[in-house]
């Protein structure tokens, strides 16, 4: 992905659609922030409405783009840009049969960057019935590796079989 | 002469010949009227004459009428007089005559009803006779014919019997092999239907006891799997 920002870092840190509908809220509320506030040091406000990790990664980026937290406008642009740049991001929505655990979330995700791109976000959703395994939408296509699929499969070759073991 | 007086004497002369016109008129109106006095006179002496004669008429008539009137009824009575004689005597032949007759016919009904009687009761016993002689013939042959009717009923409804003892056998038979057939359908399709429920329950019960026997690391196992999957999928 080609862009003047260094995105791993902005969505190094953002796994799921959640993560990143909140982190989008901070820039807001930042941005609000900054109407209000003209002069002086805005390294507080994003101490404030941002977090600490994310205001760091914001500071970094500003570090590297050489942007002086006190210029009110200059800070104001690259926030819109970094907001443009998170409206990107692709979203893999996943049905999963458990409440993930961060570990889950974080291992899973971890693999979708590493093999989809650093801009795919996960969207999880519970889903008991399909017992394990996952169903996958991404990029208008829609997979079932259930394992309530495979179940099905399995008990559908082995039909006979199975009528002969109760017979 | 001028011409009024032209006028005057013309119109005197028309009043002249007006007043003669008018006198003659006159007179002759008289004349008639006397003529019609006349004839009145005429006609009211004529009826007088008519009504005088006519009542002449109706009394001579009435004269003769009533004459005629009296002979008849002296005739009548002379007649009636008569035939009244005559009428008792031939009353009393009458009844003397009859008097005989019905004696002589009440001996001879006496007699014929007598000779009636015992003719009777000779018919009487005679036919009393022949009716118990048909009555015991008839119950004889009532008899025999009833016994081979009886005979004959039977040996038919003992192989009426057998006939539809075998039908009935037959179709007690056919029913029941297929009432069999019914219950063994039915039995299998049950057995069927049973096997079916005890597969969906197993694969239910085997689908719930795989699910939760997973452990977490067992459960990202999997979704990573299946995010290969999708991958290699495309």
């Amino acid at each position: 992905m080609q862009n003047n920002l260094p995105s791993s870092d902005i969505f190094k840190n953002l796994r799921t659609l959640k993560e990143t509908e909140e982190f989008l809220s901070q820039i807001n509320n930042t941005l609000e922030s900054l109407f209000k506030i003209k002069r002086g040091s805005f390294s507080q406000v994003l101490d404030k409405n941002m977090g600490a990790e994310n205001a760091q990664i914001l500071k970094k980026i500003a570090e590297e783009k050489k942007i002086d937290l006190s210029n009110h406008s200059s800070l104001e642009k690259l926030l819109f840009e970094i907001k443009q740049e998170i409206s990107k991001v692709k979203v893999l929505k996943l049905y999963l049969a458990i409440d993930p655990t961060p570990q889950i979330i974080e291992n899973t995700s971890s693999w979708v960057k590493e093999n989809l791109g650093e801009d795919v976000v996960l969207d999880i959703e519970r889903d008991e019935t399909i017992l394990g395994g996952a169903i996958i939408s991404f990029d208008g296509q829609y997979k079932d590796f259930s394992l309530r699929k495979t179940l099905d499969e399995i008990f559908k070759s082995k039909r006979n079989e199975v009528f002969a073991l109760i017979k | 002469m001028n011409i009024n007086q032209i006028v005057i004497l013309d119109i005197a002369f028309a009043l002249l010949v007006v007043s003669v016109a008018l006198w003659v008129m006159v007179i002759s109106y008289s004349q008639l009227l006397k003529k019609m006095n006349s004839y009145q006179r005429q006609a009211d002496d004529l009826k007088k004459q008519i009504n005088y004669k006519e009542s002449r008429i109706i009394d001579e008539a009435r004269e003769k009428a009533r004459e005629i009137i009296d002979e008849a009824l002296e005739k009548a009575q002379r007649v009636i007089s008569e035939s009244q004689s005559t009428n008792s005597q031939a009353k009393k032949m009458l009844d003397d005559a009859l008097e005989a007759l019905i004696k002589h016919q009440i001996s001879y009904f006496e007699k014929a009803s007598q000779d009636f009687l015992n003719e009777y009761r000779r018919e009487l016993g005679a036919l009393k006779q022949r009716s118990v002689q048909i009555a015991r013939n008839v119950s004889e042959d009532i008899g025999k014919h009833t016994l081979e009717e009886v005979q004959d009923f039977d040996s038919i409804l003992q192989k009426e019997t057998i006939a539809a003892q075998k039908i009935v056998e037959d179709k007690i038979e056919d029913q029941y092999s297929g009432a069999q057939k019914e219950v063994e359908e039915y039995k299998n399709e049950m057995m069927k239907k049973a096997e079916e429920e005890i597969y969906k329950i197993l694969e239910n019960v085997s689908k719930i006891a795989l699910g939760k026997g997973l452990s977490l690391q067992e459960h990202e196992q999997l979704i990573i799997d299946a995010l290969e999957k999708a991958k290699k999928a495309g």
